[in-house]
């Protein structure tokens, strides 16, 4: 730091006289410093008060990873407030200290007219020389430690909804809060009328979201849906959280138990368009429907959903559901519900088409339902004569090479003229 | 093991916090011709303002996001809600009598 003492005095009383609005600076700056603390501090204490109502309305995963999220915007919002009373003390003893010292250059300046001579005159400004260097030096002082002060200052970034970065940078420490979460849902348990909803919402900007799906957007899948097979089948695929509702398919039901399945196949409950009779492979648990209960689950009707299961059937297989008026496409998708049972490979397969649509409710079931599609999935040793016959009819290239030997070219493939006993060589030769 | 929801969205329809008003940069005032300490105080001052409005802002937003996140949420725990009671009507419709006394 440069000495002041060593500046005539004359130059010191210029460079203070601009350096006194400075001190406004300090008070204005300080004031805003003030009022923002307050603002934050309303605004944490009214963001830790609805978090708190939430906590005990809002309970499951997508709840919780927005109670993290939000203690994760109080934290970010905190590390500001706390440093801010250090800056306003700072700015405000800045802001003193420039007045102050004004005024005693003032007083230094009053001191001049006491001397009488030239030489008292010399004298004295020399002495005053030093006071005023001494005064400058300390302001100067003061205004390096407040330039720190502002330089730390700052708090954290914000965390939470609405920030790009903290999106894609979730802490570890908080399992994905400020992550895309979703959290999906078939849900059991009858907790009165809001239980009755069993799609999992999305609350995809707050870090946690709740919809069907059961993936973060680190594509991992919590611990406790690690044996939701519908569920690994969507991690599996790498198929991104799907944020709402409306794009997955019409909720089926709880993946509680198997036998529903086979069960209301025959009925036509199943997909809609493409005619006939359709497989319901969405329906893989049991599903309780006012009146009815099937599947044995404990779980009310109303927690019916997770439409996300025909979603994780249709990345895990990578195709679209297999057409159900071509049996050989059955088995292929099969392989994407592993521990279905051979006898209903349709089942399996359709992943994805079994979900009732609109109008599958008003078209009759056709007969009892087992006619439009034969032997689908049936082994080969049990399908008789239908069994053997190729899935294509038709063979193109045999019939495009017997019209060859009516061609009076001569062209012939290499292989063929290897055919000797061929009517067509024996004319050449 | 499926995933479990429970939200009471009348509760969540509620979540509004309070957002900070914004932040008004201090006037710089000119620290021309004064001690050379004063102008790098105005100059960290100015920069720490800037800072904290932007902050400020980023906390404005982020509330509203908040809220908008979590009544999303809850609008979308109702349409599932009305969504599966539709579907899960119109499957029981399609049940032949047998199957519609109960279990």
């Amino acid at each position: 730091m440069a000495g002041y003492t060593g500046v005539p005095f004359e130059t010191q009383c210029t460079l203070m006289q601009a350096t006194v609005p400075l001190a406004q600076l300090a008070t204005s700056a300080a004031e805003m410093w003030r009022a923002a603390k307050a603002e934050l501090s309303k605004s944490a204490g009214s963001l830790r008060q609805n978090l708190t109502h939430l906590e005990n309305a809002w309970l499951d995963q997508a709840g919780q990873a927005a109670q993290a999220s939000g203690r994760e915007s109080c934290a970010s919002i905190d590390s500001w407030t706390q440093r801010i009373d250090g800056t306003v003390a700072s700015l405000t003893g800045l802001a003193t200290l420039i007045t102050d010292t004004a005024t005693a250059f003032e007083k230094l300046e009053q001191r001049l007219t006491s001397a009488t001579n030239a030489a008292q005159l010399a004298q004295l400004l020399l002495e005053l020389q030093q006071e005023g260097g001494a005064l400058l030096d300390t302001l100067a002082r003061k205004f390096q430690e407040v330039t720190g002060k502002l330089a730390g200052a700052k708090g954290n970034p914000w965390r939470g909804p609405g920030n790009s970065s903290a999106d894609r940078a979730p802490s570890a420490s908080s399992g994905g809060a400020g992550a895309m979460r979703t959290a999906s849902a078939s849900t059991g348990g009858g907790n009165g009328p809001s239980a009755a909803s069993s799609a999992a919402s999305s609350a995809a900007s707050l870090g946690g979201t709740a919809s069907a799906g059961a993936t973060d957007g680190t594509g991992s899948v919590p611990p406790d849906l690690a044996g939701e097979p519908t569920l690994q089948g969507l991690e599996s695929s790498g198929l991104s959280p799907q944020p709402t509702l409306p794009q997955l398919p019409q909720p089926a039901a709880t993946p509680t138990s198997q036998p529903l399945a086979p069960l209301i196949s025959p009925l036509g409950l199943g997909g809609g368009g493409g005619g006939g009779v359709r497989p319901v492979g969405g329906f893989r648990g049991g599903v309780a429907v006012p009146g009815l209960r099937l599947g044995g689950g404990t779980k009310s009707v109303a927690q019916a959903a997770a439409p996300i299961a025909t979603t994780a059937g249709e990345g895990a297989s990578g195709q679209q559901p297999p057409d159900p008026s071509q049996p050989t496409a059955a088995p292929r998708g099969g392989a994407s519900t592993g521990g279905m049972s051979p006898m209903a490979p349709m089942m399996g397969g359709r992943g994805s088409g079994g979900t009732p649509g609109p109008g599958d409710a008003q078209r009759a079931p056709s007969g009892r339902g087992a006619k439009p599609s034969p032997t689908p999935g049936l082994p080969a040793s049990l399908r008789g004569k239908s069994g053997e016959r190729p899935a294509f009819t038709p063979i193109a290239r045999p019939a495009r090479r017997e019209q060859t030997e009516d061609i009076p070219t001569g062209q012939r493939l290499d292989e063929e003229m290897w055919q000797v006993t061929k009517a067509p060589l024996k004319k050449l030769s | 093991m499926a995933m479990e929801i429970d939200g009471a969205t009348d509760e969540m329809q509620k979540f509004n916090p309070i957002p900070p008003a914004s932040v008004t940069a201090t006037n710089g005032a000119s620290a021309g011709g004064g001690m050379p300490e004063g102008a790098a105080f105005a100059e960290a001052e100015a920069a720490a303002a800037q800072e904290l409005a932007k902050f400020v802002t980023d906390v404005r937003t982020g509330f509203a996001a908040f809220a908008n996140a979590v009544a999303g949420a809850a609008a979308e725990y109702l349409r599932g809600d009305a969504t599966g009671a539709d579907s899960i009507a119109r499957s029981a419709q399609a049940l032949p009598p047998m199957f519609q006394g109960g279990r």
